[in-house]
């Protein structure tokens, strides 16, 4: 029972730039020196916050990213995989989050794909694929039929139908990420009896998920993760919850968030009874005048749908949106962008930045018509532009002709805040302003937000990084499930505590 | 750190020539193969071809720039050719058969080219059917719809008024070489210099940044579609102006299909953004001048479309090539 | 009622044959045995194209060098069979021919990464061209007996071109539901990520289905050429509209992962039939292309739009 079947030794893993290539001279790690070993036939919890490491942890483990420095020691033999396949073969059976199944196929053909079993040289024989995946699916208590095409199984079916498959070529170790994240109580009681099943059977389990319940109810150990590093195990017979928390969150904020401004008794923003989608419940809130207004929760809580439906970039049901006062009947963006709303999105290189243009044309881009009244761009008043706005966010590039693609992560954030700075809005919306990007930027985009706040200016930020959360908000709105779960004033002061209590319960 | 040293002048990463080279690849390929020809091919070295070439052309480069904003947007346009087909009859029809007024006639086959351009860019942006299922399938509906009002039969004596547009003489050359000119000077603004064209850029590379930049995407979508459109009608004007007949196999797949070749050898990208007037212009020379030489050669003018179907693919290889190592 | 929403695909079918029965009782001959025979003979070259084409849709490609191929494909056959060659080894070369087009298409999309459409449009080109070439031009006809056999026998009262499409419907059909190939092509359309993660190399596979679309191709432009007794080096160009017609009224999903080859040759047989009754109608060919060529665009904007209607009804938090 106790002895161990899997140790990862000094695993690093660091941050890459747009070419992949790793940054190995930058004090920012994803994985920084991660121990972790598995018992046999125990279930390892495994917990922290968005972007603690955990995935890339376990991607390392099942073989989909390489690690930069590090080792694997599985069942006392020294391995490193170079793609999934080996994982698997090693008895590695990972359950990914968003599952990894083809939803046009039955589920027999999802489970013997790349593995179909031959009649003779040419036909399958469908019949004993049929008949095995029965078997196979039997074997944890699941009567699915293999004949069913997988979309038209629920996520919970198809979440056992992928634990089947693990189970079929021997796994002796199973990922699961977050799986209870879409199951009903009723699904949820199916699949841990099925774990409990499989632990009897010797099979270890890395059980990664945000809820206390579940880690008490099935965990064994606990893992926590903090900014890629390992801080600290506990078994859950000594639980306690305050030292969990406190792994979770840490004790160290740093003091890098200057807080000159004063918010304003004027409401910029005010969001009515506004559903972001049919089942989810309302959410109000409001944004005053030179207010920072911090949106917390896990990602997947709907903060950035909020942030979406509030600049138009997408439709919700029903809810109102009132500005200055004035409703907007149906948001878009380029009313809002005319309105003087900037939405600073949450991937920059997705839909924030024009990638094969130059720093230039990115900054100028959502204020063309009103740099150049007469439609005509003029090259040398479009240059005074960009060099005032590079200069002023302190851009370090060789020239604003650089195609933005070749700058850092931080430039790059610096260029998408410029071209929104260009024309100063009344609000901003900044969907996490500070993602992947190194300190010393880090430090200059809180210094500029603090002046803009205390220019007048509405923010309004999403960030999943508590330190931040609490340094710059003057109120944060905590989301959970779609709605908005709690509201903490600056004056009641704000804690770890809470705003994890109210992302969680 | 001091804005000096973070905001340097912009120097050229390589030296002069590596810029031009890389910015400016269709003038590049131009030079040489016009070197090659004149060294190598006998009777291409005369003032007559040469105005011969520029002539032939000048219609292509009005169709092209039109190709070329559609691929900027990511899109293509497959009915293109047919366009041509359909508004050389309409245009035939209009003033020859049923005698309407030469301006009148001429203004309605733009028209139609507009709307034709129009209706491809709304199924393309609106329904969101791809590009060239859309235009493969308002191609054939526009071939078929040409056949039907023409009967089939070609229209030909045009109204000398009419001819005149295209065929009064300009010096050594003619007014439709004129009418290129101006359309090239046009679109170079419209494209190089005016907030449209850095839109539709934007655009072309990432749709959804420049969505949520504020931009009017969909505007800006369509707008190309109908821009194509009207200048594909525009080409079928001139073009049965040059031939004196209107016909509905005129353009055709074939004529799309050099359009597409010279647009994509002149350095628009298949995956939207990249395009420029004067990357059209040099990609129509360069499949011109392949013509031309197989013409004087005497080698088998069937080759012809083997020929640019292999300049294309080189073209295209070498594209995806480079967005790969990217 | 999952069952039937499972197999819409086949009530719109039936539902245009019923509207053709109906509107063929409306035409004199048009219900005798033998005109029905000549409907699937006529439609028996499209049928085989739409055979590879049903495949490079199903995984997310498209293929529209048919029309081309199916011209070159003959053109090689037939100009070699004039030259006195074996009528076997002109066909077989003339099927090489379109294979290795194919395979240079799947070549294209799968190593270098150069979208569908563009590659086969211009492979599709260079393949007419390379036609003319050879023709210089012109037509080329006047082939054996035997090769005439082929496209206008009839073998127990029945074409001998139907039996042709039947075997490659038939070879299709089982390829795509039997063979573990088969099932990776479909599982292939649904998620490529899932598939490469199974150590399943997916470049071979695109490859393979674009050299099976360009064999079929070839094949039926060899079966064309026997039907009509002449090669002429445009005459595959109709054949490419009509092809991705029968797939699309066939059910085969532009958004791959979907479609049945038996499905593709109804789709076939529908628009046989739809060009069999317009012509006994007396209406004009050129009729014809406008009505393809809005079916294929509302069919296409219909199964987009049912799309991303099931996309927005599953978004959930």
């Amino acid at each position: 029972m106790s002895e161990t079947i899997l140790e990862m030794r000094g695993i690093t893993k660091y941050i890459f730039d747009s070419e992949g290539i790793a940054l190995k001279n930058t004090n920012v790690k994803i994985l920084d020196n991660i121990d972790f070993n598995l018992r046999h036939g125990e279930v390892h919890v495994l917990m922290g916050e968005n972007g603690a490491g955990k995935s890339t942890l376990m991607k390392i483990l099942g073989g989909i990213i390489p690690p930069d420095e590090g080792e694997m020691v599985l069942e006392g033999q020294k391995t490193g995989f170079k793609n999934p396949m080996e994982a698997k073969a090693a008895g590695i059976g990972f359950i990914h989050q968003e599952l990894n199944l083809c939803q046009n196929i039955d589920v027999a053909h999802n489970m013997f794909l790349g593995n179909e079993i031959m009649k003779n040289s040419v036909f399958m024989d469908k019949k004993e694929m049929y008949q095995r995946s029965a078997e196979l699916l039997a074997r944890i208590g699941c009567n699915i039929n293999p004949k069913t095409i997988v979309r038209n199984l629920s996520t919970a079916q198809q979440q056992l139908v992928e634990i089947a498959k693990a189970m079929s070529y021997h796994s002796k170790i199973l990922i699961m990420d977050e799986p209870t994240a879409s199951l009903s109580q009723n699904e949820i009681d199916i699949l841990f009896n099925l774990i409990r099943d499989m632990k009897g059977k010797g099979i270890s389990i890395i059980y990664i998920s945000h809820r206390f319940e579940e880690l008490l109810e099935i965990g064994d150990r606990i893992t926590v993760l903090r900014d890629g590093k390992n801080s600290g195990n506990m078994d859950v017979a000594d639980y306690d919850y305050d030292k969990l928390v406190n792994m979770m969150v840490g004790r160290t904020l740093e003091k890098m968030h200057s807080c000159t401004h004063i918010p304003q008794e004027e409401e910029v923003l005010r969001v009515e009874g506004l559903k972001i989608s049919e089942k989810t419940k309302p959410i109000h809130i409001t944004v005053k005048k030179g207010e920072i207004v911090g949106l917390g929760g896990l990602v997947g809580s709907g903060r950035t749908e909020l942030a979406q439906s509030i600049f138009g970039a997408r439709r919700f049901p029903s809810g109102k949106v009132y500005y200055m006062g004035e409703r907007i009947k149906k948001p878009n963006p380029r009313s809002s962008v005319q309105k003087g709303i900037a939405y600073l999105s949450e991937d920059r290189k997705l839909d924030g930045l024009v990638l094969p243009m130059d720093i230039r044309e990115n900054i100028t881009l959502a204020y063309l018509d009103r740099f150049f009244k007469n439609r005509i761009i003029s090259k040398p008043r479009e240059r005074e532009i960009a060099e005032g706005e590079a200069r002023e966010l302190n851009i370090v590039c060789r020239s604003i002709y650089q195609l933005v693609s070749t700058l850092s992560g931080g430039n790059q954030q610096k260029v998408v805040l410029a071209k929104w700075l260009s024309q100063m809005p009344k609000l901003l919306i900044l969907d996490e302003p500070t993602r992947g990007i190194d300190i010393n930027a880090k430090a200059e985009i809180y210094k500029l937000m603090d002046e803009i706040a205390g220019q007048g200016v509405a923010i309004l930020m999403i960030s999943s990084e508590m330190p931040e959360l609490i340094g710059m908000s003057d109120r944060i709105y905590v989301m959970r499930g779609g709605t908005i779960s709690d509201e903490i004033d600056k004056a009641d002061g704000i804690t770890q505590e809470r705003i994890l209590q109210g992302a969680l319960n | 750190m001091s804005s000096e040293k973070t905001l340097k002048q912009a120097k050229p990463a390589g030296g002069w020539l590596r810029g031009f080279v890389k910015n400016n690849g269709a003038i590049v390929i131009f030079i040489i193969i016009f070197v090659f020809a004149l060294i190598f091919i006998r009777n291409f070295a005369s003032v007559e071809n040469m105005l011969n070439i520029v002539k032939q052309a000048a219609i292509p480069i009005i169709a092209c720039i039109g190709m070329t904003m559609v691929l900027m947007t990511g899109g293509i346009d497959l009915s293109l050719g047919y366009n041509i087909g359909f508004t050389s009859v309409v245009a035939g029809l209009l003033i020859k058969t049923l005698g309407v007024p030469v301006p009148l006639g001429v203004i309605a086959a733009l028209a139609v080219g507009l709307a034709i351009g129009f209706g491809n860019g709304l199924l393309v942006d609106k329904v969101k059917v791809p590009a060239f299922i859309t235009t493969l399938g308002t191609g054939y509906i526009l071939l078929g719809a040409a056949q039907i009002i023409s009967k089939g039969e070609t229209i030909n004596k045009l109204p000398e008024d009419f001819l005149a547009i295209g065929t009064t003489p300009v010096g050594d050359l003619n007014t439709t070489v004129l009418i290129a000119v101006a359309v090239a000077v046009i679109f170079y603004i419209v494209l190089q210099r005016s907030t449209y064209g850095r839109a539709l850029a934007a655009f072309g590379y990432n749709q959804r940044a420049s969505f949520v930049s504020g931009i009017p995407a969909s505007k800006i979508h369509v707008s190309a579609y109908a821009i194509c459109g009207l200048l594909s009608a525009l080409a079928g004007v001139l073009l049965t102006i040059r031939v004196n007949c209107a016909q509905p196999d005129m353009g055709g797949g074939d004529y799309t299909f050099q359009i597409v070749t010279a647009a994509i050898v002149g350095g628009a990208s298949l995956f939207g953004g990249k395009g420029t007037v004067v990357g059209s212009i040099f990609g129509v020379f360069i499949i011109k001048v392949i013509e031309n030489c197989i013409n004087l050669t005497g080698v088998q003018y069937f080759l012809y479309q083997a020929v640019m179907g292999i300049v294309i693919l080189l073209a295209l290889i070498f594209e995806c090539v480079k967005n790969k190592k990217l | 009622m999952e069952r039937i929403k499972q197999h819409k695909n086949i009530i719109w079918i039936g539902a245009a044959i019923v509207a053709l029965i109906i509107a063929g009782s409306f035409i004199p001959y048009f219900y005798t045995l033998d005109n029905l025979l000549n409907v699937v003979r006529q439609s028996s070259v499209v049928a085989i194209c739409a055979v590879g084409v049903t495949m490079v849709i199903i995984i997310l490609g498209i293929d529209l060098s048919v029309g081309g191929i199916v011209s070159f494909g003959a053109m090689v056959c037939g100009i070699l069979m004039l030259a006195g060659n074996n009528i076997v080894l002109c066909m077989l070369a003339g099927m090489a021919v379109g294979l290795a087009f194919g395979l240079f298409n799947g070549f294209m999309v799968a190593k270098i990464g150069v979208p569908p459409f563009i590659t086969t449009l211009v492979v599709g080109q260079v393949a007419a061209g390379l036609a003319l070439v050879l023709s210089n031009g012109g037509s080329i006809g006047g082939f054996p007996d035997s090769y005439g056999f082929i496209g206008n026998g009839t073998f127990l009262g029945v074409p001998v071109s139907n039996y042709i499409m039947a075997a490659f419907v038939i070879v299709g059909s089982l390829f795509m539901a039997k063979t573990k190939m088969g099932s990776q092509i479909y599982a292939l359309g649904g998620n490529e990520t899932v598939v490469r993660q199974e150590g399943i190399n997916t470049n071979k596979i695109k490859i393979i289905v674009y050299g099976i679309s360009g064999f079929c191709a070839a094949c039926g432009g060899i079966l064309l050429s026997a039907q009509l007794d002449t090669v002429h080096p445009i005459q595959g160009e109709p054949y490419l509209l009509d092809t991705i017609a029968a797939c699309v009224i066939g059910g085969v999903s532009m958004m791959g992962g979907e479609g049945k080859i038996y499905l593709a040759l109804v789709g076939a047989l529908v628009i046989g039939l739809v060009r069999n009754a317009l012509n006994m109608l007396g209406m004009h060919p050129f009729y014809q292309n406008i009505i393809i060529g809005a079916i294929i665009i509302v069919v296409v904007a219909i199964s987009v739009w049912n799309k991303n209607k099931k996309i927005k009804e599953s978004k959930t938090f």
